[in-house]
């Protein structure tokens, strides 16, 4: 064969060989392109039964009010009409129904609370996280005066946007949690530190106690939702609160997680990320 | 003040009820079960078409999940007649979605009270819908 006769040859094995290639990338593409679509779809469905399961949630938990206002109504008509038939046993029995009654007007509230984080988006605007902190303090200003809780909040706290009305339950909770766990504290006077850090791309806020700290095996489940590392004589609440915080910060892009030992107060980490604005507008 | 409650929960009408006449205000409060009852109340029909044993309502408590005929129904089919458009309508139901409050306002509801979690809760709300409607408001 002549060297340009072998020349064609190559060039035409050459052309094959890409034009096979072409064709297996033509095919990768293709998989590649439904494997997207295949996600897409599954994002939609996930995200249409969330929807639905916050729609339940929401449902269930308004109708369970109904036989419940019922039991506590008919608890105070019993102990109204008929208290002075009843021995000593008999009214320690009606307490107890009422406590449990009581304790499940609390689930329903805290269930309905975190039905609404999913339900309700609320725009996003410039807030002034120090606006927050204050009026958040405002509210539990008895509970601070009661405890005689030691505050230390940073001077300067960033402006940011974000969702004014969930930043301030993330606010109410955490603080709320500090207090909580650090008014338990026999050795110290309880002491709450809140303050944050700006990232590149982020906004860090901590909310500090010296409370009596969890053990760093539950570090992650404590976030779930009804999760309790206490009884509720030793600490009450239902286990929601933390659940709705991490809600709150996972919808809006960011991260939370806690440092803590038990015994050693604990310190709760949030992220807030920045660019939001451009959801904003 | 007569009263017509439409609520089809007999645990709701008897709280009610009894939290109405604990009150330091005095009220003739007669109760229908559903939507279609509280229209044929109001219109004089049926059962109800002696108007001096079931006299016209100075206001109505209406709930939105009835049988029959939804509290919207009710409210849509008469805020729409101008025999008795005029008598409030104060929606009284356990929801506080809001959507059901736009659409109750929207509908020519006068107000709007989500049902008290507990008997307490709903003698201070009875308090304060008579201290409203009986002091500081004038009903026609």
């Amino acid at each position: 064969m002549s060297k340009r006769g072998a020349d064609a040859l190559e060039d035409q094995k050459v052309i094959e060989e890409l034009k096979s290639r072409n064709k297996e990338l033509q095919d990768a593409k293709r998989a590649i392109l439904n494997v997207l679509e295949d996600f897409a779809e599954q994002r939609t469905q996930l995200e249409k039964v969330n929807k639905e399961l916050d729609s339940f949630v929401h449902i269930v938990s308004h109708d369970l009010r109904t036989p419940l206002r019922g039991i506590s109504s008919f608890i105070t008509f019993l102990e109204e009409d008929y208290k002075d038939k009843l021995d000593k046993e008999g009214q320690e029995f009606i307490n107890e129904i009422r406590n449990g009654a009581n304790r499940l007007g609390e689930l329903i509230d805290d269930l309905l609370a975190l039905s609404r984080v999913s339900r309700i988006k609320n725009p996003y605007e410039t807030v002034d996280i120090r606006d927050i902190i204050d009026s958040t303090l405002e509210s539990f200003k008895h509970e601070i005066k009661t405890h005689q809780v030691s505050l230390k909040i940073q001077e300067h706290l960033p402006v940011v946007v974000c969702d004014r009305v969930k930043m301030a339950q993330v606010f109410l909770n955490l603080i709320n949690n500090a207090i909580k766990f650090s008014s338990k504290n026999n050795k110290e006077i309880p002491k709450i530190e809140i303050g944050s850090t700006q990232r590149s791309d982020s906004f860090e806020f901590y909310v500090k106690d010296n409370g009596i700290g969890i053990d760093p095996q539950y570090h992650e489940q404590i976030f779930g939702v009804f999760r309790r590392l206490h009884t509720e004589k030793e600490f009450e609440g239902t286990g929601v609160g933390l659940s709705i915080v991490k809600k709150v910060i996972d919808d809006q892009g960011g991260r939370i997680w806690i440092e803590s030992q038990l015994g050693e107060g604990a310190c709760f980490y949030f992220t807030v990320p920045k660019g939001l604005e451009k959801q904003a507008k | 003040m007569n009263i017509l409650l439409v609520e089809d929960m007999e645990t709701d009408v008897k709280i009610a009820l009894r939290a109405f006449d604990k009150g330091s205000f005095k009220n003739d409060i007669f109760t229908v079960r559903d939507g279609q009852e509280a229209i044929d109340f109001i219109c004089h029909r049926g059962r109800y078409v002696d108007p001096e044993k079931y006299p016209r309502p100075d206001i109505i408590l209406l709930d939105i999940n009835l049988p029959k005929l939804t509290g919207f129904d009710v409210l849509k089919q008469f805020k729409g007649d101008p025999r008795y458009n005029f008598i409030p309508v104060v929606m009284l139901t356990s929801s506080d979605d809001e959507a059901a409050i736009k659409m109750s306002y929207s509908c020519g509801a006068s107000g709007y009270i989500q049902k008290p979690a507990n008997y307490e809760e709903y003698v201070k709300m009875v308090e304060g819908f008579n201290s409203y409607w009986q002091v500081v408001n004038k009903l026609p």
